[in-house]
């Protein structure tokens, strides 16, 4: 059983978190702005230090390593804001994700695989990365993280700013990731009713600690989710 | 107590210290050029000091205003007779100028400050980074200037026979108005606000109205404290050229300010008096020659450069807020006796 | 000024537009990365420069004499990185900027020590003064090998850049180089590399400089390094291909402006180059090429 456990001391953006995610699952991580949501993911990472606690990912231990050696070890990011680079090409952007994993048939092999999950970037291969759409950078900032084939994804508000038909379309291939590719994907998301209609489990966050954990149909029964986003009182 | 009045008695730590090396030159007689050249860089370190100290914004272009100063100062006070065979193309009315020192100084002042209203104006405008770039042109373009205008600065040949009109006295005067000036303007709430939004500043696409104005008005004082200082410095030593103003003497100017430590104004005086030492006790040794066993160095020309490295370095990497920290003397004297009362 | 001339300087302003070129790649490459301005840059032409002059005082062929002056400044950039710079990793751009100050002159003294204060000549060979007629024009020989060697070294790098991995990489690492590190990409390595190609870069500029220019001193890198910051910045600070066309803008702008000069305000060419400089800035912070770029 895959597991990832993080508990972090009093950091100022998080405290005290613990989170499970199951191998093959799709854990939600919700919260509103400045609940310390992206500081999680970025720590998992590596990108940002975790004062106290643990992560380990299978067993192993991968606090503390930096994101280079995260990422090699098999976790994938796509970043709040999407941050493609876009003065490369797409083509460019995801031989860069490929990085981690080393050139070869694999690397070759896996890109078919992830075009044809997003068709949209095949026809855009040559060109620049600026002159994609909103939702199109995100699927290659997908994408880019799935090239290595990591085990599991990390997700960060890939919904943001993205049209409505755009977000379920995002959502599906979340699905579709889970269910076609194994990937086990730690979705961190405002768009509570998508979020929780496509994951497993969920965690609440609120000013830097887990406030509710439990299914979907737990925590949308759970009054503090609906105090936390539709400013229902308690 | 009225706010100015607490700097001023703030800074008088400071002060006293450079009236305690004035009376010890007094006292031991001999020739004060030395201790003049230290209080030249107090002025002129201190200038910077306001500017960058507040701002956060790093100039490597003091010189030009310092240089601005120095030439003015120089161009008044040249004897009218060297002037005629120097400078033959200058107009009239400065051709036959032999003003008072002290009109010359302040008219050496106000250039400085001309030339940091006109720049900083539209150079103010920029992010901190781009800035610092701007600034650094200015200092180019400066340079290009003293260079090629021959005809008021005479160009590379530099300007001759300049009157000695600065003594350790008139230069400790300054030196002390300096110090005050600058003191009050620190904790003046232009400079209060400065401070405090350095860090947005920086990061920030555009900048504000408000900050830009707050920057304008300490490049400008800086600009004036630089330009006095720069024709004393130009009195002081008697011959300029460009190259007095160009990069060696930036370089010397900013480790002056970041070794004594760039947040305050005591720091900018603990900087210029190690700094003013380095050159002047160093520079004897410039000429001699060194034997390491099987290397033999023959001149060591530029060791007051070297050590000038070393010494920021040092503090770079070891206490990058400076000797002097990031409080006044003051501040922290009060600090420690507040926590021994309470 | 005569169309004649003007063309002859606008031959002139191809090959010193080279030599810009070349040189503020090198600062560009590091500025776009690190936001750093290497000061010291000028340094490592200075450097070269004395290689040369060492290998070719012991008459030593120039066939050894090239490899070993690429290879120096290449070291010497890469030493730069190792012991002046990746300890302040993180550090403030205003201490970064000073250290590079701090280098810059740290090397030139170190020089005025060890070797001496005086300029050195470097020999000249007999092919490096030779040059030709085209027409009414002249051209000279190592002007041609400069612009030549110039357009082959683009290339190289171009297709390095595009090519390579490691290119990409650098490319990415100058729009953004967090997520690089997401790439499972070691920034320390990006790093190093970023400074070896400025080295290498530095070290091309010096063989071709100091070919022609029959001494070197210690403040011999001042004025190149100088220009190269001014060719970096007309191009859109950290702009690549703007720091090519920066460097050949200044290149012809400068003979053209240099030829016209004498008795007229054109004597401060420079200065107005500089205030040009500032202006664009100012309205166009992006560079005569830079698009503009969106923040993260």
């Amino acid at each position: 059983m895959r597991g990832l456990t993080a508990r972090y001391g009093p950091v100022v953006a998080v405290r005290d978190v613990s989170l499970r995610v199951g191998e093959g699952e799709i854990v939600a991580l919700l919260g509103a702005n400045g609940a310390g949501k992206t500081t999680t993911l970025m720590s998992i990472v590596g990108l940002h230090r975790a004062r106290t606690g643990t992560i380990a990912l299978d067993g192993e231990e991968i606090g503390g390593l930096p994101p280079e050696r995260v990422v090699r070890r098999g976790v994938g990011l796509a970043p709040e804001g999407r941050r493609i680079f876009a003065s490369l090409t797409v083509a460019e952007n995801l031989r860069l994700g490929a990085a981690a994993a080393g050139r070869g048939r694999a690397e070759d092999a896996r890109r078919e695989r992830l075009l044809e999950l997003f068709p949209a970037l095949r026809e855009r291969l040559r060109l620049p990365a600026a002159s994609l759409s909103g939702g199109e950078q995100q699927q290659l900032a997908i994408a880019r993280a799935l090239m290595p084939g990591p085990r599991l994804l990390l997700l960060d508000e890939p919904t943001l700013g993205l049209a409505p038909k755009l977000v379920r379309l995002v959502f599906d291939l979340v699905v579709r990731l889970r269910d076609e590719e194994g990937v086990t994907i730690l979705l961190v998301e405002q768009n509570v009713h998508q979020a929780l209609r496509v994951s497993d489990r969920a965690y609440l966050m609120r000013v830097g600690g887990i406030e509710a954990e439990g299914t979907p149909d737990e925590l949308r029964r759970d009054r503090r989710v609906q105090a936390a986003y539709l400013g229902v009182p308690e | 107590m009225w706010w100015p009045l607490r700097s001023a008695v703030g800074a008088a730590l400071v002060c006293a210290g450079l009236v305690v090396v004035a009376a010890w030159g007094w006292a031991s007689g001999g020739d004060h050029s030395k201790l003049t050249h230290f209080f030249i860089n107090v002025t002129i370190v201190v200038a910077l000091q306001s500017f960058s100290g507040n701002s956060g914004i790093l100039s490597f272009g003091h010189m030009a205003l310092f240089g601005a100063g120095a030439y003015v100062a120089g161009i008044l006070t040249l004897d009218p007779a060297l002037k005629s065979t120097y400078l033959p193309s200058l107009p009239h009315f400065l051709q036959d100028a032999n003003p008072r020192w002290w009109i010359a100084l302040a008219l050496a002042a106000a250039a400085g400050g001309a030339l940091a209203l006109l720049s900083g104006v539209p150079i103010l405008r920029l992010d901190g980074a781009s800035a610092v770039i701007a600034i650094l042109a200015l200092l180019l373009i400066a340079d290009v200037v003293f260079g090629a205008w021959t005809g008021v600065t005479r160009g590379g040949a530099g300007l001759i026979g300049l009157p000695p009109e600065v003594t350790m006295t008139r230069a400790l005067a300054f030196a002390l108005a300096a110090v005050v000036v600058a003191r009050v303007f620190k904790d003046s709430k232009t400079g209060l606000l400065l401070r405090a939004s350095r860090e947005d500043a920086f990061s920030a696409a555009s900048v504000g109205v408000a900050v830009r104005a707050y920057r304008v008005r300490a490049w400008v004082l800086s600009g004036v404290i630089a330009g006095a200082a720069g024709a004393l410095f130009a009195w002081w030593i008697g011959t300029i050229s460009p190259t007095d103003f160009f990069l060696a003497p930036t370089f010397a100017l900013i480790v002056m300010f970041i070794v004594g430590g760039k947040g305050t104004v005591a720091g900018a005086v603990v900087g210029a008096a190690l700094v003013t030492l380095v050159q002047e006790q160093v520079r004897g040794y410039e000429d001699s020659s060194l034997h390491l066993g099987v290397i033999t160095f023959h001149r060591l020309t530029g060791l007051t450069q070297l050590v000038l490295v070393l010494m920021i370095l040092l503090v770079m990497y070891a206490r990058p807020e400076g000797i002097v920290g990031r409080e006044e003397p003051d501040e922290a004297i009060v600090r420690f006796l507040r926590g021994r009362t309470a | 000024m005569t169309l004649h001339e003007f063309v002859q300087q606008c031959i002139n302003g191809l090959s010193l537009g080279s030599t810009y070129a070349l040189l503020s790649l090198g600062l560009a490459m590091l500025f776009s990365i690190m936001g750093l301005i290497n000061f010291a840059h000028g340094e490592l032409l200075t450097i070269g420069g004395y290689v040369m002059w060492t290998m070719l005082h012991h008459d030593v062929s120039w066939i050894l004499v090239v490899p070993a002056t690429l290879l120096a400044t290449t070291l010497a950039a890469v030493a730069m990185e190792r012991i002046a710079f990746r300890p302040l990793r993180g550090a403030s751009i205003e201490t970064l900027l000073v250290t590079s100050f701090a280098l810059a002159f740290f090397i030139q003294t170190v020089l005025q020590i060890g070797v001496s204060a005086e300029p050195e000549p470097i020999a000249h060979t007999g092919w490096s003064d030779r040059g030709y007629s085209v027409g009414p024009y002249t051209v000279g020989l190592i002007q041609i090998i400069t612009t030549a060697v110039t357009f082959a070294v683009l290339v190289a790098l171009v297709v390095f850049l595009r090519r390579t991995l490691l290119g990409v990489s650098i490319r990415a690492a100058a729009e953004d180089f967090g997520v690089v590190r997401l790439m499972g990409i070691s920034a320390g390595r990006v790093v190093v590399a970023a400074f070896a190609l400025s080295g290498l870069l530095a070290g091309i500029a010096a063989l071709l400089l100091f070919a022609s220019a029959g001494s070197v001193s210690p403040t011999s890198g001042t004025a190149p390094v100088v220009a190269a910051f001014i060719a970096v910045v007309l191009g859109g600070l950290g702009n690549l291909t703007g720091a090519v066309v920066g460097g050949y803008v200044l290149g012809f702008a400068d003979q053209i402006l240099a030829a016209v000069h004498s008795g007229t305000i054109l004597q401060f060419h420079d200065a107005v180059v500089l205030a040009i400089l500032i202006g664009l800035l100012l309205l166009r912070p992006q560079g005569l090429v830079g698009r503009r770029q969106e923040l993260a």
